[in-house]
């Protein structure tokens, strides 16, 4: 009882913190990704998927599948322009109405180690009015061969990046996610921009191997920046609309092998780019979920949503990724909350 | 008209950044990271060695005495290449005045100079006789000066995102300047590579797709 309690006041705690950095949050929404798109297909694995996993999504076979695309933020106005992380998160129907979820995004490396560093940098990322920088400023950045601050957002006066760029200052394990989130482009679709699962997950073979793996969804049209700024806010929603009543939109699911030394509990470290790399499958989209692709937004996806052959490791983020997501599907009144 | 006064506008920013950069190469320097010590087996294989040797006759004649001298010994650099058999790709290009010779190899880069010193060496101490501050020759009898003077001609590699190589700097607004302070210290540089097998040897590979024993 008393851990569980634990657990759930850490909920309510990463919660409340993102609502915290998103004051104009609505009520029945997530705290973050609030605007989504969904839309549904199937997953085909690859002929050697099974050679690394029992689980049954990875034996053959179609599997069908909702997906979720959705901006970062937890404002309830969707702004596809600005510089925000996307998310896709995934469920695979297996049967017997059990799921698999595999949740991913734009950034390939996470800022926070723990529960308590999350808290930490939410709180620092409180959002205060976003000043555009003076000429001086600009003259001292470019005496200083540094670069000028981005312009404040039209649409969002209120910016949480300088308490965020300070934080990083002094904990330096969370800048390459924070450089990561930076350094984030506007994608010309989500069907254009490639998604990274930042944990690392427990493959078991039908041997008995295990192997550490992460994965990411990496698109078969290829990536693609929009550079264009006289788009509509809506134009992912728009684009994904059109995309998919012309033709199925399709990533390929790439797993990349960990190595000895490579981070297994901490999404905070990057791997190689030297490590072994694997087809899993191939997802195709093939319509919108539901009326509008309104279809996945009562969904949980859970990162924790696992199943034998395809495990959690012992994860702090994830083990509280879990948590939050249940409590925050309660919060809103979504549908399968417990993993 | 405006093109000349872009030209101009140029040509004033360059010469600030010039100025800007030599006051703050003193002010705040940087330094070149060196290689880190890994253990994992995949952190061994596919290197890569993007040898930059300035060539002494910048001209023409220089660059086709150059053109011959790889044409000329491309038995003995593909039979010495083979010996080696840790090597994935390997080439000669001519960039500019310089002889670079790019390859992607598994293993230890002094072992593998060692190699190529003892199975074509010769092409190589033909080869130096055209560069810029050769080495000592011949290579076969002076093999640590050599591998030091190929890590000297050997680009820098940046192994992913450039800002994380400066985990020291207290304030991340000033990572742009350390980058261009470093890339101020390394002409030449790899920016980023791509291999669609990480991973795997040479050897395996050849194994694998049965062409090799």
């Amino acid at each position: 009882m008393g851990d569980e309690r634990r657990g759930n006041d850490l909920s309510q705690q990463l919660y409340d913190a993102l609502i915290a950095d998103f004051p104009s949050h609505a009520p029945g929404t997530r705290p973050v990704h609030a605007v989504g798109i969904g839309a549904v297909g199937y997953f085909v694995p690859s002929d050697v998927a099974r050679n690394f996993s029992f689980a049954e999504h990875f034996q053959g076979g179609r599997i069908d599948v909702t997906v979720r695309f959705s901006n970062s933020s937890g404002l309830p106005v969707e702004d596809d322009q600005a510089v925000d992380v996307r998310g896709m998160a995934t469920k695979f129907q297996l049967k017997g109405d059990r799921t698999v979820d595999l949740i991913m995004n734009t950034l390939p490396v996470f800022f926070s180690r723990s529960p308590q560093d999350f808290l930490d940098i939410a709180a620092a990322g409180r959002p205060k009015p976003d000043k555009a920088e003076t000429r001086w400023g600009r003259l001292m950045d470019k005496l200083q061969l540094r670069e000028p601050r981005p312009a404040p957002n039209p649409l969002s006066p209120y910016s949480g990046t300088a308490g965020v760029v300070k934080y990083v200052d002094v904990h330096r394990f969370a800048r390459p996610g924070v450089i990561a989130a930076l350094g984030q482009v506007a994608p010309a679709s989500y069907a254009r921009a490639t998604y990274h699962a930042i944990h690392t997950f427990k493959l078991t073979d039908t041997d008995g191997k295990v192997r550490y793996c992460r994965f990411a969804w990496e698109p078969v049209a290829g990536g693609r920046p929009e550079d264009r700024s006289d788009l509509p806010n809506d134009y992912l929603h728009i684009e994904l609309k059109e995309r998919l009543s012309r033709a199925p939109a399709r990533f390929v699911l790439r797993m990349v092998l960990g190595c000895q030394g490579d981070a297994l509990d901490d999404p905070t470290k990057l791997w190689d780019t030297t490590r072994m790399r694997v087809v899993m499958g191939e997802i195709v989209l093939t319509g919108l979920a539901g009326v509008e692709g309104a279809g996945a937004e009562p969904l949980s996806f859970n990162p924790a949503r696992v199943v034998n052959g395809f495990e959690c490791l012992n994860d702090l983020i994830l083990a509280a990724r879990r948590d939050a997501y249940e409590y925050s599907c309660l919060q809103r009144g979504g549908t399968g909350c417990p993993v | 008209m405006t093109q000349v006064v872009t030209t101009a506008t140029s040509k004033v920013n360059q010469i600030l950044e010039w100025f800007l950069i030599q006051f703050w190469k003193c002010r705040a320097p940087v330094t070149t990271p060196g290689s880190v010590w890994k253990t994992a087996p995949a952190d061994n294989l596919q290197q890569c060695m993007n040898l930059v040797m300035p060539l002494s006759d910048k001209s023409g004649v220089g660059r086709a005495m150059a053109a011959k001298a790889v044409a000329s010994n491309v038995d003995e650099i593909f039979t010495g290449l083979s010996n080696v058999g840790t090597v994935h790709f390997a080439r000669f290009d001519l960039i500019g005045a310089n002889l670079c010779m790019f390859s992607v190899y598994d293993g230890d880069f002094a072992s593998y100079i060692r190699d190529f010193i003892s199975v074509f060496g010769s092409v190589f101490d033909a080869l130096m006789l055209l560069v810029e501050d050769p080495p000592q020759l011949p290579s076969e009898l002076h093999p640590e000066s050599f591998i030091e003077w190929i890590r000297m001609h050997d680009a820098f590699q940046i192994p992913g995102e450039v800002t994380l190589l400066f985990p020291e700097e207290p304030d991340i607004a000033n990572l742009p300047r350390d980058v261009i302070l470093l890339l101020e210290q390394n002409r030449n540089v790899q920016l980023g590579r791509y291999s669609a097998y990480p991973g795997l040897s040479a050897a395996q590979i050849r194994l694998a797709t049965g062409v090799d024993w």
